[in-house]
């Protein structure tokens, strides 16, 4: 549909590829595990947490979209055993997801002691990083990180971009110079889901204007939109309405250039990675008919 | 007259004479309609909060806010809004002493804040579930109700809405130039 004139960075996460012009490599899929509520007792259900994993890599190998899998920690006496499962279920890299500043220090330290720095995608780099989580990122880069580009104080599609260029008026310097200078080296934005009522449709916006200022691969995880949309309280138990909602919600951004989704539960990956083949073929034959872009091997419009 | 609760949120109402608003954090729970005036789920460490100030500052007869129920791990709202209380706001709108994941106050003025504040008191009951424990909390407030704190007070959303244009020359965003032909390029670019 559209193409940059912008120079579009692509990243090779072991194996799969990120980023780039509109259409060209499949959007990568990225699917929680260990959310709230996912498991009563999630230490003792691993078993059934790999098996979500394995049919998420089947999804992908059938339909050629790209995963992840992306880990919540909550609390530091999750830390050890959620990497340790990170590291024996998973090939290559993973993305764990680290709500507070405190958890992430520790993660960093734990990741460094135990040699696995290189197997992280770190979500997020956001407003809420404090002074020792940065000098721990110094001391301990990832090898990839999630820049998120919430602003609350200015949350058009402007105070996005401020946020992760320079940090407006609420941080002294950006988000992409902090991981920049701390030696992250894959730097993936997110254009920060908001809800509705809250600006939500410039999470849409800010994806051309990220990917057209910054020339870095970018995405979102706009299933979180859907789920605080709160009308939907009255199907709270009909799962199938919101990942029949979340799978379609994700086909706006990639539309409008989104490399990259956090697409939610990883249950949903039956449905989402299969909307997402769909999508992405349509793109696929745009730039290839219109732009002229080469397109992929691996990747739906070849392989469906 | 101004109107009670404005804005729109996740919440139950009970006795707008009361002077007990209860926040439940990831729990639900129900209360008896005369002795609670407002109560519901918190979720986040800062619109959800600024909800809770906006629409307890729209009736003076809340003296209280119960803190209670399960903590939100990763955004720790509960901490967050005791430390609001407690502490106020730093200077970019941070709460103070707050370890909440991204505690920021910014659609809400710190005039609002501060009269908040100034309103209410916090009762401490955070991991709290027991709702008898809970309720006994409430039968406490209504025990010590100092009376109404005076003028319901209107707190207004602070909009950073862009101005709108409907006649212009750029499609999707001001900073975005789309050729004729499909490519994407900053408007200053030739």
């Amino acid at each position: 549909m559209f193409s940059f004139t912008q120079e579009q960075r692509t990243y090779d996460l072991e194996g799969i590829h990120v980023g780039g012009q509109p259409g060209v490599h499949p959007t990568l899929m990225v699917g929680t595990i260990f959310y709230e509520e996912q498991f009563e007792d999630p230490r003792e259900e691993q078993e059934k947490a790999a098996e979500l994993i394995h049919q998420q890599d089947k999804l992908s190998q059938r339909t050629s979209i790209p995963s992840l899998v992306d880990i919540f920690i909550y609390e530091k006496n999750e830390i050890e055993w959620k990497v340790d499962f990170a590291l024996e279920n998973i090939d290559g890299v993973f993305s764990l997801d680290m709500p507070e500043s405190e958890v992430r220090i520790e993660v960093l330290n734990h990741l460094k002691e135990i040699g696995a720095l290189e197997n992280v995608i770190y979500n997020s780099f956001n407003l809420g990083v404090t002074e020792k989580e940065i000098e721990t990122l110094k001391e301990n880069p990832p090898k990839g990180a999630i820049l998120l580009g919430y602003n609350p104080q200015k949350n058009n599609t402007q105070g996005r971009v401020d946020i992760i260029k320079d940090g407006g008026a609420l941080m002294e310097k950006g988000l992409l110079p902090l991981a920049k200078d701390a030696g992250v080296e894959y730097l993936l934005l997110d254009t920060a889901a908001t809800p509705f009522g809250e600006k939500a449709c410039e999470s849409l916006r800010a994806v051309p204007v990220f990917k057209n200022e910054f020339g870095l691969p970018t995405g979102c995880s706009l299933h979180n939109t859907v789920e605080s949309w709160k009308w939907l309280d009255e199907y709270e138990s009909e799962e199938n309405i919101f990942r029949t909602l979340d799978a379609s919600i994700d086909n706006l951004p990639v539309l409008l250039g989104a490399d990259f989704i956090y697409y939610g539960p990883i249950e949903n990956a039956g449905l989402a990675l299969p909307n997402m083949a769909m999508v992405d073929k349509l793109m696929a034959e745009g730039a290839e008919d219109y732009f002229g872009a080469e397109i992929s091997e691996e990747h739906p419009h070849k392989s469906l | 007259m101004s109107e009670l609760y404005p804005w729109p949120g996740n919440y139950e109402t009970g006795n707008p004479e009361s002077p007990v608003a209860v926040i439940t954090l990831s729990d639900d729970f129900d209360f008896e309609g005369d002795k609670v005036a407002i109560w519901g789920p918190m979720k986040t460490e800062n619109l959800g909060i600024e909800k809770v100030v906006a629409n307890v500052l729209s009736n003076p007869n809340i003296r209280f806010v119960i803190v209670c129920g399960e903590e939100i791990r990763g955004h720790r709202s509960g901490q967050t809004v005791m430390a609001l209380i407690e502490n106020g706001l730093e200077e970019n709108g941070r709460i103070k002493g707050s370890e909440g994941a991204v505690p920021y106050i910014e659609n809400i003025s710190l005039e609002a804040v501060e009269r908040f504040r100034e309103q209410v008191e916090v009762i401490d009951l955070l991991g709290e579930t027991s709702k008898e424990k809970i309720e006994k909390a409430v039968e406490r407030c209504i025990d010590k109700d100092p009376g109404s704190f005076g003028e319901p007070y209107t707190a207004l959303k602070i909009e950073t809405r862009e101005e709108t244009v409907l006649e212009t020359d750029f499609a999707l965003h001001s900073s975005l130039k789309i050729s004729p032909w499909g490519k994407i390029s900053s408007m200053e670019e030739k």
